[in-house]
């Protein structure tokens, strides 16, 4: 059993095995970098919509059948990825997928006391337990660390949201990695 | 890398000036043009005609309207501009001048 999307291109419905929507995604999601800077991008893209509609069409003639990965994959083919398409001209510099970037919070699911160190460890992608022992070894050491610890915890906030987590772990802010951090909390 | 950018260069010129020869000769569906652009095999991939197309509409060389289409729903229908045909008979000229400076620096 394969779980199926709908999907609209340029006002007609296709329903879409999961990978087969995944691909097609990814690859309209390219074109549109592609194309960015077009000043008819809009309008290229719905013309290439249509075309791979137009595609589905032919080769799905009965009603209700559904578009698999192979079906996507023939139709880009035909389509061409954004290299195709240039064509051995020099590519205008892609727009890079937007890049994550970290934030530091305090790690509310893995703290001892605040949770800072926890953050510290997301931020920096070391184990917690580095930054643990630093602080307890500098208690000792004329209180220093105590003190640092609590400015911390004042100052830094907490990753209380979906997104701020995502932030912490400096995971890109998607609908995708929402909804997967909604799964692994389940 | 060079001379590919060249090459790519010089096809996507020739292919303008082949989209608006073929709608010269009477208006078209995008679907019509690009079997004619693939049986000259000027084009590989269909994604290379729609920036074309695009680009051209927006510089007034061509124009279209949406015909109802025997299946389906209605589509582009292109013709060519009084600015387009000017614009192809320059190309053209400067085609046939090309061609023969090329011709006699090659022999």
């Amino acid at each position: 059993m394969k779980k199926t999307l709908t999907v609209s291109l340029n006002g007609r419905s296709y329903e879409l095995e999961e990978d087969a929507f995944k691909m097609l995604d990814e690859y309209l999601k390219q074109l549109e970098s592609y194309f960015a800077e077009d000043a008819g991008k809009q309008e290229i893209l719905s013309d290439i919509e249509s075309r791979i509609a137009d595609h589905f069409d032919e080769s799905n003639r009965v009603r209700g059948v559904v578009i698999g990965a192979d079906e996507v994959r023939r139709v880009i083919e035909i389509m061409g990825t954004p290299s195709d398409i240039a064509d051995g001209e020099k590519v205008p510099k892609a727009e890079k997928p937007h890049r994550s970037y970290r934030k530091l919070y305090r790690n509310m699911d893995d703290k001892v006391l605040g949770g800072v160190c926890s953050g510290m460890g997301c931020y920096w992608n070391v184990e917690p337990l580095l930054f643990r022992i630093i602080f307890i070894i500098s208690i000792f050491w004329g209180g220093l660390g105590l003190l640092v610890y609590a400015i911390l915890w004042i100052a830094v906030p907490p990753a209380l949201t979906t997104t701020q987590k995502l932030e912490m772990r400096g995971e890109e802010v998607t609908a995708e990695n929402i909804g997967k951090s909604f799964e692994n909390k389940k | 890398m060079e001379v590919e950018n060249a090459k790519a260069q010089m096809r996507k010129g020739i292919l303008e000036l082949c989209i608006l020869s073929v709608l010269s000769k009477g208006d078209a569906y995008a679907n019509d043009l690009i079997t004619k652009l693939k049986e000259a095999k000027m084009i590989v991939v269909e994604g290379t005609l729609y920036p074309l197309l695009t680009r051209q509409k927006n510089l007034g060389l061509l124009s279209y309207r949406w015909e109802e289409s025997p299946q389906g729903p209605p589509r582009k229908y292109y013709s060519l501009t009084d600015k387009g045909r000017t614009y192809l008979n320059e190309l053209h000229r400067s085609w046939d001048e090309l061609v023969e400076t090329v011709n006699t620096l090659r022999n």
